[in-house]
């Protein structure tokens, strides 16, 4: 450190004066500071018993009684007292970096100007009326929120922990790279508030304080990436639970929907097309029930295989795990009606009763009986879409089926 | 409060907390405002002096003149000593009066009381009775002293002849600290205390 006396070698010299940049104006030299203020001398005046003091300072203390030294109480009057130009001359080189250079101040002072532009310095902190409000933990490295109440505080903390690692790791960039352009001073530029220390101590500590500060850190996103994937786990399976329910609650209102259900068939445009490609297509709702332990009924839209322009909607029997308690064949009436969206009037309801004689009705033995009853020609396509029939692009199509 | 009183406590109240008399027990100072004008100070009894072992908590107030004069101290805990008042706890030292010098600090303040306690300077009391012992029953006073320490410092000699006679007194409805004050004014003995407590 920077400890050589003004009289030694061109090297060390040259070595102290350079070192004396980073940190002079954090501790300045014993030989720099007033022993009545602990500051940087100004305006030194030099003791007979060669002790040195800003002119103000010892001004102030003289005007006791028996004026005497501060330090080693030897009599002093104002004879005894000398401008000290040679120190006030090594002081005004010395040069000390801005303690805003966290911030990006880049200025280089002579160390008595530091307060004076700190007061004006582009980079000072914001100021603040005192206990006004709580500022973030991590307003040195630059985060200026402010807040109403610890909870807030707290909250925010929590929140922004990657927010103030990127400022720490910004800063500490900053410091890698001041301490590349040739001084070991590095720490005590985060640490510029502390009072200058007596015995020149390297800020080792300090460095430390850093590395360990960003070692917890580090250790916090490693928890709390942990916490991520166990949350993400979490969520997964909810996600699996939650369409599980969504499918059991469908089935149940399936089953509870008394025989009538309202099939909304969606993208009626595309679906239309692929059955002109090809009438083998066809589209099933899924089943419900006339009662909860009623016959299961499905129904069927496709383009009829007779008229082109016709759609056909057919109801077929499914099989249920209750077949065997209900009478069959299903007897009862059936009534289809295609909903129109905006006026009811224009909605096309065909009633029909069942057959017993037909196959459809018989009791299923595969998953669906394969005939179906209804009409092959319900509708024309062309009328659906002319009379405002798809909403949408969906179209409502009621089914009532009661057992007689 | 002026800046430079402020500014000054400041920087060495960081020093305290970094040098090595912290390091090793036995100072220590504490800020009680944010003003930097109250602080609580403590120091600890120096070894081979009946004091050896206790923990003394100081007062500091520090005036808007500081450094120009000296900050005001006095000892919270109760001590027996004769340039301590075992009354007030007010201190007599030089450097806290007219020796004061500007360059001086809270550490080296502390560190003055501690070397007081090692020796005092009872041509110069603070507390007549407490001097007068010292002086013509040093014995009587090195017990008086270790049995304070241990009452109000922490410290770890019981003397339980002190303790005996105080409940004695105690049960005749004397509340403790004045039985221990009489009994230490009369060099623990019994008769003459009661006397003085009765009269």
């Amino acid at each position: 450190m920077a400890s050589t006396s003004a009289y030694s070698s061109k090297s060390e010299l040259s070595v102290a004066q350079e070192s004396s940049i980073d940190d002079a104006y954090l501790a300045p030299e014993a030989r720099f500071e007033c022993p009545i203020c602990l500051a940087w001398l100004r305006d030194p005046l030099l003791t007979s018993c060669g002790h040195r003091f800003c002119r103000k300072c010892i001004e102030s203390w003289l005007q006791r009684e028996n004026p005497c030294c501060p330090v080693d109480n030897m009599k002093l009057t104002k004879d005894d007292i000398f401008p000290d130009n040679f120190t006030r001359r090594e002081i005004n080189q010395q040069r000390t970096k801005c303690p805003n250079i966290v911030r990006g101040c880049l200025e280089q002072l002579n160390p008595l100007d530091v307060e004076s532009h700190l007061l004006v310095c582009e980079f000072r902190p914001p100021e603040l009326p005192d206990n006004e409000k709580l500022r973030c933990f991590y307003v040195n490295w630059g985060c200026e929120e402010k807040f109403e109440d610890e909870p807030e505080l707290e909250k925010h903390l929590e929140q922004k922990i990657h927010k103030h690692l990127n400022m720490i790791s910004d800063a500490c960039r900053k410091l890698t790279i001041s301490q590349a352009s040739g001084s070991s001073v590095i720490a005590q530029e985060a640490n510029f508030w502390d009072p200058p220390s007596k015995n020149d101590q390297p800020s080792m500590s300090d460095s430390g304080n850093i590395n360990e500060l960003l070692k917890a850190l580090y250790e916090k996103i490693v928890i709390l990436e942990q916490k991520t994937r166990e949350q993400d786990i979490i969520i997964a399976n909810m996600t699996e639970q939650i369409q599980s329910t969504t499918l059991s609650m469908s089935k149940i209102s399936l089953r509870h929907c008394n025989g009538c259900y309202l099939w909304y068939f969606k993208d009626f445009k595309s679906k239309i097309s692929i059955m002109r490609n090809d009438h083998r297509n066809m589209y099933y709702s899924p089943g419900f029930y006339t009662s909860p332990n009623g016959y299961k009924l499905c129904i069927r839209l496709n383009i009829s295989p007779y008229n082109q322009n016709s759609i056909a909607i057919l109801i077929h029997m499914m099989k249920s795990e209750h077949d065997n308690t209900l009478d069959w064949p299903f007897s009862g009436r059936l009534t289809i009606t295609l909903i129109h969206p905006v006026d009811a009037s224009k909605n096309i309801k065909e009633t029909m009763m069942t057959r017993p004689a037909l196959d459809a009705f018989q009791k299923p033995v595969q998953e669906m009986n394969p005939k179906g009853f209804g009409y092959t020609e319900f509708a024309l396509i062309e009328e659906l879409f002319s009379q405002g029939y798809i909403d949408n692009n969906h179209l409502v199509v009621k089914v009532q089926a009661h057992p007689v | 409060m002026a800046n430079i009183a402020a500014q000054r406590i400041k920087r060495e109240f960081k020093e305290v907390i970094k040098s090595e008399e912290v390091a090793k027990c036995a100072i220590r100072v504490e800020l009680l405002n944010d003003t930097f004008t109250e602080l609580k100070g403590e120091i600890a009894g120096p070894p081979d002096t009946p004091y050896e072992g206790g923990t003394f908590v100081l007062e500091i107030k520090v005036p808007e003149t500081y450094p120009f004069n000296p900050p005001k101290v006095r000892f919270v805990t109760k001590i027996w000593h004769p340039n301590i008042s075992s009354v007030t706890g007010a201190i007599c030292l030089d450097i806290l009066k007219d020796q004061w010098a500007a360059a001086m600090t809270l550490r080296t303040v502390l560190l003055s009381l501690q070397a007081l306690l090692s020796a005092a300077e009872p041509d110069d009391p603070q507390d007549a009775v407490v001097a007068k012992q010292y002086k013509e029953n040093n014995e009587m006073f090195q017990i008086t002293a270790r049995h304070w320490t241990n009452v109000y410092a922490g410290g770890p000699n019981i003397n339980k002849d002190c303790d005996d006679k105080i409940r004695r007194l105690a049960d005749m409805g004397i509340e403790e600290h004045q039985a221990r004050v009489a009994l230490s004014s009369y060099d623990w003995e019994l008769e003459r205390a009661t006397e003085q407590l009765f009269s």
